[in-house]
């Protein structure tokens, strides 16, 4: 056999395995997502749910638990899982660290500082309500992640730079985030610890939008920079022989991933967890090819936020706990059977 | 072609390389010497324009640019990536999202001319780290360079495996008539391996020629301060023994 065409063999069977993979987390995701539907205090029946989704429910009352509260629920955990399981998976590869999650950019501090800020204070905006919170958070975010770019860019992307400035970061928002604490009536104060415990309970149709929004523009570009990226993980100096100009691609990255999480953080509070665990569990299915990691990460993002929402609802019985308390205690599982799997001395 | 005029490198404030001028022709391996820190690695960093530098850097023959191809020492491989994976790397500027078959025909050359074939869908952590080093010289090949800088190519090989990348090297240097420039601490193999050497001292270039002319006990003393015994070798070129740093006594040695 010449050469070219062993090595083709070779590539289509990679190829194969991970694209099965790929298929394989997309109807898992699918499964959990219908379970997610069945799920909640008003116990209906699978035939019911099935009902009122193709607009055939007995009740208004059925229809409206599912279309106005478990479905806007589940696409919201969807989302939100995906957008964190994408932009750990981006923040663990351009920061070189395993242990790097979307929030060690303090994005996430950013956000609830966002949040009580607009709690707190009576703020001249456009938008009322709800919106109100997750506009500020947004900003808020946004303004965090330009200020950590900036500093990574005056010292050319560099990794552990970028680490510091993120817990700068976090740890400015978080004390900006007591004062308030200290500051707010006990009213405020009750709204906003609720807000930064995470939940899905805040999902509507119109948010959801924005999100899916968000996350359609976010992916393809990141996907854009998927070999890059793999280069990135042969190490600094290799990358930049190749072509792949790590510091530029490191910041046009983060500027994604900021957005994403900024965008997750700000409609759904803080979820833990999700942004750690989920690249780990998409680099055991598919490896570090970054066209199918990325992907996957977020399919594995929406399947541990989706299974966090399930046992929220079944852990007490007719109570939805915040889904932020339950993501660790569903991540813990996956991520210490990684680390006993990982065999010793290899590379993280 | 590679070549450098008038070279200048300041790294964090300090000169690493001064007035540094060197030519390598297409088909010309050219081996920099030298002891640790004297420049040579970053010189082939300057040279692939990884580090901001002064003077006059041209490739290709007529000075416009060409491909080229710079294999870094470091010979680690992250979990997670087939050496298939890290060879279709070298193409990086020329990957669409998904693989071409020009893709797929150059990553097989490459491999094959290294002989790490019938490894290609293994996991490159899983590799040696002399079959990483000739990974990472497949990785190089497969963007079919005209041109190539090579670091410390044969530092994590065992004798054979250090002779078959050497002959490698020259045979594909001679076909397809790259211009080679490469960073070696074995003295020997370089006498053996390039057409000429440079020896790197402190940023500068102390002398520069074929290895006969080159190696010479006066530039090993100033090169390494060592004192040195030459032979002569099987083959023509000449055969280096160190002895001794010098100043140290014979007694003391």
């Amino acid at each position: 056999m010449s050469p070219a065409a062993t090595v083709e063999g070779v590539w289509r069977a990679l190829l194969g395995r991970r694209v099965a993979a790929l298929a394989l987390g997309l109807a898992a995701v699918a499964l959990l997502f219908v379970i997610d539907l069945g799920t909640g205090p008003a116990r209906l029946s699978p035939g019911e749910v099935a009902a009122a989704l193709l607009g055939r429910a007995f009740e208004p009352t059925t229809s409206a638990i599912v279309w106005s509260i478990r479905l806007p629920m589940a696409v919201l955990g969807l989302l939100v899982g995906a957008a964190l399981g994408l932009s750990g998976a981006v923040v663990q590869t351009v920061l070189a660290n395993p242990l790097a999650s979307p929030y060690t950019l303090g994005l996430a501090g950013a956000a609830g500082f966002g949040a009580a800020l607009a709690i707190v204070l009576d703020l001249p905006l456009p938008v009322a309500g709800e919106l109100r919170i997750v506009l500020v958070a947004f900003l808020v975010a946004l303004f965090a992640a330009g200020l950590l770019l900036l500093l990574g860019r005056l010292r050319d992307g560099r990794p552990e730079v970028i680490v510091l400035a993120g817990l700068a970061i976090l740890f400015l928002f978080q004390a900006l985030l007591s004062l308030l604490q200290y500051l707010a009536t006990p009213e405020a104060l009750a709204q906003i610890v609720f807000w930064l415990f995470g939940s899905l309970a805040r999902a509507s149709w119109s948010k959801n939008a924005l999100l899916a929004v968000a996350l359609s523009v976010a992916l393809p570009a990141l996907l854009r920079l998927a070999w890059r990226l793999s280069a990135l993980r042969l190490g600094e100096e290799r990358a930049a022989a190749l072509g792949a100009r790590p510091g530029a691609l490191r910041l046009e990255a983060l500027a994604w991933v900021s957005f994403l999480t900024a965008a997750a953080v700000a409609f759904a509070g803080t979820i833990g967890f999700v942004g750690l665990v989920a690249p780990h569990l998409a680099r055991a299915l598919v490896g570090e090819d970054q066209r199918f990691l990325l992907p996957t990460a977020a399919l594995a993002g929406a399947f541990l936020l989706l299974a966090a929402s399930i046992a929220s609802r079944a852990i007490v019985p007719g109570s939805i706990l915040p889904i932020g308390i339950l993501t660790a205690l569903v991540g813990v599982p996956f991520l210490l059977g990684l680390v006993l799997r990982r065999p010793s001395g290899s590379r993280p | 072609m590679i070549r450098v005029e008038n070279l200048r490198v300041v790294l964090a404030g300090r000169p690493v390389l001064e007035g540094v001028s060197l030519t390598v022709e297409a088909g010309e391996i050219v081996a920099l010497l030298g002891p640790n820190g004297a420049g040579k690695s970053t010189l082939l960093r300057a040279v692939a324009g990884l580090v901001p530098s002064r003077g006059r850097i041209a490739l290709g023959p007529d000075g416009q640019g060409c491909r080229l191809a710079f294999v870094p020492q470091e010979t680690a491989a992250p979990r997670g990536l087939s050496l298939l994976e890290i060879v279709l790397l070298g193409r990086l500027g020329r990957l669409g999202f998904a693989v071409g078959p020009a893709d797929l025909e150059a990553a097989g050359r490459a491999l094959a001319a290294v002989g790490l074939e019938p490894l290609a869908g293994r996991e490159a952590a899983t590799l040696s780290g002399g079959q990483r080093q000739m990974a990472y010289l497949a990785q190089a090949l497969a963007a079919e360079p005209e041109a190539m800088l090579l670091d410390e190519p044969l530092s994590a090989l065992d004798l054979r495996h250090a002779l078959e990348v050497a002959e490698l090297l020259r045979r594909l240097v001679r076909e397809r008539r790259l211009a080679c420039l490469l960073v070696l601490h074995d003295l020997n193999a370089a006498a053996r391996m390039a057409d000429r050497l440079v020896l790197l001292r402190d940023g500068r270039i102390l002398a520069e020629g074929p290895a006969a002319s080159i190696l010479r006990p006066h530039n090993l003393a100033a090169l390494y301060g060592i004192e040195a015994a030459l032979l002569d070798g099987p083959d023509g070129a000449p055969v280096v023994l160190p002895l001794r740093p010098l100043g140290a006594g014979r007694e003391a040695a």
